[in-house]
């Protein structure tokens, strides 16, 4: 297989862009990558997007962006795994490179979540789950979380306080974040007392709607130096699924697709996870930061709310996790979270990330469509 | 009417929602004395909840009759279901009870219409099915979310549920038997709902002397004639409860005591559940009857009709009572909700598309 | 005027809905819900349909204030997985309870309710829900 470089980064700030639509915001992170390029042409286009088609009336999208953003009559595809997208979209641009088909590619993520009111985005994102089963009986994405947040406090005995650590580390990380949408920082108490959405899950739990666009450059060895000073590799990535019917599942508290996705790629990079110095992790909901940093082997099960409270993963400890701010701060525009996580890895390895900035030589990037159905795990390397 | 070979009920099973509103609830929200509502007898009645509907009470009323029954509910051969709240105005209701049952295909099934005296139709339907030997087994249903204007005197005492009977031939497994029916039907317009219209129109007065009174009379009078009976021989009587008045009060006409009535009279506790109001109260009498006691049950319907049958309970009835909730455990187990809570779950609230 | 609920895919999925048919695998006898045509557990395409139960307990519990279109006079909305005596675990509704009084471990039973309606013309969606025993 080709060795595969990312060569190239654009990223939107993440907000509500009233006045933006799918083609705007990718534009401008497509624009910003290929500045990183000297405008290089690219020769295919994959775009992680989830809601074009249900909020957006949009199919077909692969053909508008190329066409919008002036990339030429290449092939381009939109492939869509609910909110994991941009993970996907990474995981098959780096396919298309590493096959030796092409030799630049442009990896691109995008959503326009806010065209509607919350409701019906909301009945758009729950389509991450079982139509029939799931969602027929009325549940909501949020909803869904809540039943596994509730099963992680009664299981591990961890109290909402404790749990309050994620979102008020996300925030802090956040500030400096000029991609961020959440620049500013909360304290347990601010969580503890805001809106319920889910019982136990209060907004301040939640990751917000928010629309944004990313785009990276994957190049192959053959290009990447011409390209670039800086190439980061992919030296390693996986991809797993697990039951969609979340109750269908043995383990509800640990995410099987994650073990499956982060051991192909700890195997195919050629690291463990002690290994890692930096680690962008999908936390829609603060219960799936600490499950997910757990199944990443990062942490042990049920302790991490605790470890996190003594300054276990912040900035300057192995990994850093979700320098960025997360899903939570950042935000999360759910097809391009993927790309963007990537985008800010690649970022963080070359020492240019605006935010946080924590240097390191590898770098780790989750991301999660429905609760634990669509998982990738992407290993970067200086 | 006798049958040619003797039906009877092989199990019974009640529906009562778990919600209530007080009907001073009611009469406080809509600025009548106090002393109002006190003449009907009601002082409370239940409301489904959000998500209940005459399908969904008629299919647990079902439930609980198919347990006490203990038959395979693949041997019941028609279903049918009274009601004057369908939820679909066309579309039956009988087939997703049966579905949510398991007892379709091969089997007959109707929605029927007549006020609250559907189900009892139903009853003298299935008894000529069983009789002539076309059927074996056939549930019938009285089920209702019986409608009242906001603020007309019928929202003291309209409320929902539902009741249910498994009938079958006469044998081992019945646990009472109908010795006899006599109906009596004229054109009577006391009480009526317009196609399209939400909300019933009532002749007030109008719906006691000519049509309720008349017509159980005539239906009481004529079964005991031709069965050659006397008030004396019946250990209960079961009449269609709209209020906890009109009962009664056609009791004392009739030349019942009171401690015959009383344990058949459930509106006072739960208001009128139109298609399952005497069928509760039948319900409720099968819970305390012995072998070998006498019931007269008269559901009555508006615009208008009555069937007085004759039920004598046989051996085995004491065995089936604890097999599902009994009247006696649904009516304790509720929840109180005011008026805001009751307009929701009424549908009273115009909604415009969220 | 629009119908915003398919009435075909109400209608081919009723018999898992309002009974609760699951598959069943007749080699190891694993029993799959929602049903589907191949045991998970030891590949074979040979199985067939059970009701279940409808008898279980409470494994997790949300209360849902902020919900979906189409679903606010239902809300707030009680979802669970209960876990039937079968062992298998189902996601469904509580309904006639106080959120207040819902409890892990709770014992339950199935019942018939209303899920949804199509606005006031189209389909009412039918389904099972829990309520306390």
């Amino acid at each position: 297989m080709v060795k595969v470089y990312i060569v190239g980064v654009g990223l939107t700030k993440i907000g509500r862009f009233f006045d933006k639509g799918l083609r705007e915001l990718f534009a401008e992170a497509a624009f910003k990558a290929l500045d990183e390029i000297g405008n290089e042409t690219v020769q295919a286009l994959v775009i992680g997007n989830m809601t074009s088609s249900s909020l957006g009336e949009q199919d077909n999208l692969g053909a508008l962006l190329a066409d919008y953003a002036g990339l030429g009559k290449i092939p381009a595809f939109k492939v869509e795994a609910a909110c994991g997208s941009g993970g996907v979209a990474v995981y098959t641009g780096y396919s298309l490179v590493a096959s030796g088909m092409f030799d630049i590619v442009m990896v691109g993520g995008v959503e326009k979540e806010t065209e509607y009111p919350t409701r019906i985005v909301s009945k758009a994102l729950a389509q991450a789950a079982d139509a029939e089963y799931e969602l027929f009986h009325g549940i909501s994405f949020t909803g869904l979380n809540a039943l596994v947040m509730r099963m992680y406090m009664n299981e591990y005995n961890v109290s909402r306080d404790e749990m309050s650590i994620w979102p008020v580390l996300m925030h802090k990380n956040a500030v400096k974040n000029p991609y961020a949408q959440f620049r500013f920082e909360i304290t347990k108490e601010q969580v503890a007392k805001s809106m319920m959405v889910a019982d136990p899950i209060r907004l301040l739990d939640s990751s917000p709607i928010g629309d944004g666009a990313a785009a990276l450059i994957l190049a192959s060895d053959k290009v990447a130096k011409k390209l670039t000073d800086t190439p980061i590799e992919v030296a390693g990535l996986g991809m797993a699924t697990d039951h969609i019917y979340v109750a269908y599942r043995e383990n509800i508290l640990s995410f099987k697709a994650t073990i499956l996705a982060a051991k192909k790629a700890y195997e195919t990079a050629k690291v463990c996870p002690k290994n890692i110095d930096v680690a962008e992790v999908h936390d829609a909901f603060t219960v799936l930061g600490f499950m997910n940093l757990e199944d990443l082997g990062f942490s042990e099960r049920g302790k991490t709310p605790k470890l996190m409270d003594e300054g276990r993963f912040w900035p300057g400890d192995k990994p850093t996790v979700n320098p960025s701010g997360g899903l939570k701060a950042r935000g999360h525009p759910v097809g391009a979270t993927g790309v963007y996580q990537v985008a800010e890895v690649v970022m963080q390895l070359r020492g240019d990330f605006p935010g946080v900035n924590v240097g390191g030589d590898i770098g780790l990037a989750q991301s999660i469509g429905g609760l634990g159905t669509t998982v990738t795990v992407i290993i970067l390397k200086r | 009417m006798r049958p040619a070979r003797d039906v009877g009920i092989v199990g019974w099973g009640a529906c009562i929602p778990k919600f209530r509103i007080k009907c001073s609830e009611i009469g406080k929200t809509w600025g009548f004395p106090p002393e109002y509502h006190g003449g009907l007898i009601v002082s409370e009645k239940t409301v489904a909840n959000i998500d209940e509907d005459t399908t969904t009470m008629g299919w647990e009323a079902a439930k609980n009759a198919l347990v006490r029954a203990k038959i395979n509910p693949e041997e019941v051969e028609a279903i049918y279901v009274g009601t004057e709240s369908k939820p679909y105005a066309v579309k039956p209701s009988i087939t997703v009870i049966a579905e949510a049952l398991g007892i379709t295909p091969k089997i007959l099934g109707a929605d029927l219409e007549f006020a609250c005296r559907a189900a009892s139709e139903a009853l003298e339907a299935s008894i000529g099915l069983i009789s002539s030997g076309m059927i074996k087994y056939s549930l019938v249903i009285g089920s209702d979310t019986a409608q009242a204007s906001p603020g007309d005197v019928l929202e003291f005492t309209a409320s929902s549920g539902a009741a249910a009977f498994v009938l079958g031939p006469r044998g081992e497994n019945t646990v009472a038997y109908f010795e006899g029916s006599y109906s009596y039907i004229t054109d009577t317009p006391d009480f009526w709902r317009r196609q399209l219209a939400p909300y019933p129109m009532h002749g007030e007065q109008f719906t006691g002397d000519p049509a309720y009174f008349a017509h159980i009379i005539a239906a009481a009078k004529g079964l005991m004639n031709k069965l050659g009976l006397r008030p004396s021989d019946f250990d209960y009587a079961v009449f269609h409860q709209p209020n906890g008045r009109f009962p009664l009060k056609v009791s004392v006409k009739l030349g019942f005591p009171k401690e015959k009535i009383l344990p058949g009279l459930i509106t006072p506790m739960i208001g009128n559940t139109y298609n399952a109001s005497a069928l509760i109260g039948l319900c409720a009498v099968l819970e305390e009857a012995k072998p070998g006691q006498r019931i007269l049950l008269v559901p009555f319907g508006s615009g208008a009709g009555a069937d007085a049958y004759s039920v004598i309970v046989e051996d085995g009835i004491e065995e089936k009572v604890h097999l599902a909730p009994t009247v006696k455990e649904l009516i304790e187990d509720k929840i109180y909700i005011n008026y805001t809570y009751y307009a929701k779950f009424r549908g009273l609230i115009s909604k415009f598309s969220f | 005027m629009s119908m915003k609920i398919s009435v075909p895919r109400v209608w081919r999925e009723i018999k898992a809905h309002y009974l609760l048919e699951a598959t069943v695998c007749n080699k190891c006898g694993k029993i799959h819900y929602p049903p589907r045509p191949i045991c998970d557990n030891c590949g074979n395409r040979n199985l067939f349909r059970r009701k279940l139960s409808g008898e279980g307990e409470v494994l997790t519990y949300t209360i849902q204030y902020i919900v979906l279109e189409g679903y606010r006079e239902y809300a707030p909305i009680v979802f669970a997985i209960v876990k039937l005596k079968e062992g298998v675990k189902i996601l469904a509704q509580l309904t006639d309870v106080e959120p207040e009084n819902v409890k892990i471990g709770m014992r339950v039973k199935a019942v018939l309710r209303k899920i949804c309606e199509d606005e006031n013309i189209g389909l009412i969606k039918y389904g099972i829900k829990f309520k306390p025993v």
